[in-house]
């Protein structure tokens, strides 16, 4: 059992090593993704500003700013991950040694996540500095728990597309890509998810980004008032989704393995 | 316990939407001991790769059973994993971004090495293939030799009880396959418990590095033997390659009289020297003694001589009915 856990902890611990280290390296990648993510939260906080909405609005934009790359890279740095390290020839070389498919992908996730946060710690420092906003702390340790939380569920939503992503090859590529802007939208990135309305809202609440922007802007920005429900009880579903997403993701992560050895879909590429 | 694999009667098919089954195995059986590097040689479609996945826990069979250091592929997976590795030729796994040591590193680390017992094999193991000095190099900036030196590496860092070599050597040049082979073949040899299975396009490697070879083609093992025993098995018969320098009417009367006792004779000129030269193929190896002092006794003078030796691709072209070169069909693995 102790030897079980050292090989999860060491696998963790080497596939982030090349997600935060690695990723370091293209010193250009992570100054566009900067600089993309500060021209979209600008363009939202000069169009809020442009129709005289109140500067709440500005702070909450700023706030989308800071999650979205968290957002994206779930999408695109874990669910499609396996589907990549197939074509890189990777894949067969981790099945292939016996530490589990969960241990590379929670290190893919706590890699993904630290590095995606030197990224949005950026935005969120260039959205103070440019646009002025202001936060107002009422309880730090709420506000990481909360967005703690929301990692943990997010990053277990994307292992659970990794495996579906592993089975299905370019199908699921081209859904994530359709999906990609819808989700954006769904999750209130830059505006207040409660003008979903009840209905899509019903849907939204799935993906842990929108309950959870919603419950740090409640706990960062006071004047913030169109929320979707109390953070507290935001936080008790992030983390009842969060679970649920995990024990999805363990069960999916080896039925898949052991229907793709069958199918023979873990060594054909460019399916 | 001495049988590294066993495999037994193993058939594997691939079901395609639109399309007839395809019989990538079709109940292939063989063993291979400790100690041994075993060779699957066999052309494209043939079956080696699809057997190598299987054996490797990558691919279910979908009859017979694998067994690697006693424990079954299929249900025993998780025992078999720590014990195995895989390399293949023009593999272009890991990470561009991160240095020789760094990708070195990482894969121990999913074998749950300990990272100074790990970084001690990779120096060795880097100071053997001559690429201590590039341990800080970045895998993307490496030339295809020196990546296929890293794979080996990376295979060999694990201390794998079974090394599954899948074409080491494509697309490497002299120098590098020269070391490969070298570093497989002192590997085994260090290590009772070790084994390898190869395959290769290369007969001169199979032929150099293989205690036994199995010829496989649509599915099915056609020879299972030493190379040598290949080759003898293929002909009897003992063949040379003569220049002398007259061959006319004495002579030739001497070759009929040989050939009514059933040896046979290839009449030709020798390229460099423009002398007559014959191909022949010997019933007995005594008779190339008595051809000799015959030949001589008719006034011809011995110039050259050489014993033709069969080649393993000969006895491969033999059974398979062309060569690798004649290649057509695509496995429905890659």
């Amino acid at each position: 059992m102790k030897k079980k856990f050292l090989l999860f902890l060491r696998t963790l611990n080497a596939r982030a090593y090349v997600r935060i280290f690695g990723q370091m390296r293209e010193a250009t990648w992570v100054v566009a993704s900067v600089l993309g993510g500060f021209f979209t939260m600008a363009t939202y906080i000069y169009l809020y500003r442009t129709l005289g909405t109140g500067s709440e609005f500005s702070g909450l934009v700023v706030l989308g700013g800071f999650m979205t790359p968290f957002f994206l890279n779930v999408l695109w740095g874990v669910a499609t991950q396996l589907y990549w390290e197939k074509e890189m020839g990777n894949l067969e070389l981790m099945l292939v040694s016996p530490a589990p498919l969960s241990a590379f992908l929670v290190g893919l996730s706590v890699g993904g996540a630290m590095h995606t946060m030197l990224r949005s710690l950026a935005v969120l420092f260039f959205g103070i500095a440019v646009f002025k906003v202001q936060f107002t702390v009422l309880h730090l340790p709420s506000a990481l728990l909360v967005f703690l939380v929301t990692l943990f569920s997010m990053y277990g939503l994307g292992i659970v597309f990794s495996s579906l992503f592993l089975y299905h090859g370019r199908d699921a590529w081209r859904t994530a890509d359709l999906v990609m802007e819808p989700t954006n939208v769904l999750s209130g990135s830059y505006f207040p998810a409660r003008f979903l309305g009840l209905g899509l809202l019903g849907i939204a609440a799935l993906i842990p980004t929108t309950l959870g922007l919603d419950a740090l802007r409640q706990l960062l920005v006071p004047s913030f008032t169109v929320k979707v429900l109390d953070w507290r009880w935001e936080l008790l579903i992030l983390i009842g989704l969060g679970l649920v997403f995990a024990f999805i993701a363990s069960w999916a992560l080896r039925s898949v393995e052991y229907k793709a050895r069958r199918d023979a879909r873990l060594t054909l590429r460019w399916q | 316990m001495h049988t590294a694999i066993q495999v037994e009667n193993l058939t594997r098919v691939f079901n395609r939407r639109g399309t007839a089954p395809f019989y990538a195995l079709r109940g292939v059986s063989f063993d291979v001991s400790y100690g041994e590097i075993f060779g699957l040689l066999g052309p494209n479609g043939a079956g080696k790769t699809t057997t190598i996945k299987i054996m490797s826990t990558l691919l279910l069979p979908t009859s017979g059973r694998v067994t690697v250091a006693g424990f079954d592929v299929e249900k025993d997976y998780t025992h078999v994993r720590p014990l195995i590795s895989l390399i293949s030729g023009g593999e272009t796994s890991g990470y561009g971004i991160l240095t020789v040591e760094e990708q070195l590193w990482m894969f121990s680390q999913f074998y749950g090495m300990e990272t100074p017992v790990a970084r001690a094999r990779i120096e060795e193991y880097l100071k053997v293939v001559s690429m201590w000095d590039s341990r800080r190099q970045q895998m993307n900036r490496l030339s295809t030799g020196m990546r296929q030196k890293v794979n080996l590496v990376r295979g060999l860092v694990t201390d794998p009880k079974v090394l599954f070599l899948d074409e080491p050597t494509l697309g490497v040049d002299v120098e590098a396959s020269v070391i490969i082979r070298s570093i497989v073949r002192d590997w085994v040899r260090e290590k009772p418990e070790r084994s390898v299975i190869l395959t290769t396009h290369y007969m001169a490697e199979a032929d150099e590095l293989c205690s036994r070879v199995a010829i496989i083609n649509h599915g099915l093992i056609l020879a299972n033997a030493a190379p040598a025993q290949l080759k003898q098995d293929l002909d009897s018969r003992a063949h040379y390659e003569i220049t002398v320098d007259r061959l006319d009417g004495k002579q030739l009367d001497l070759i009929t009289a040989f050939m009514e006792e059933g040896n046979d004779f290839v009449l030709g000129v020798d390229k460099v020297t423009n002398s007559p030269m014959l191909v022949a193929h010997l019933m007995h190896e005594s008779d190339i003694a008595r051809l000799i002092t015959a030949l001589a006794g008719q006034g011809a003078t011995l110039e050259y001589m050489r014993k033709l030796e069969p080649t393993l691709e000969d006895a491969f072209l033999k059974m398979v009915g062309r060569r690798f070169e004649d290649e057509e069909e695509v496995s429905p693995i890659s």
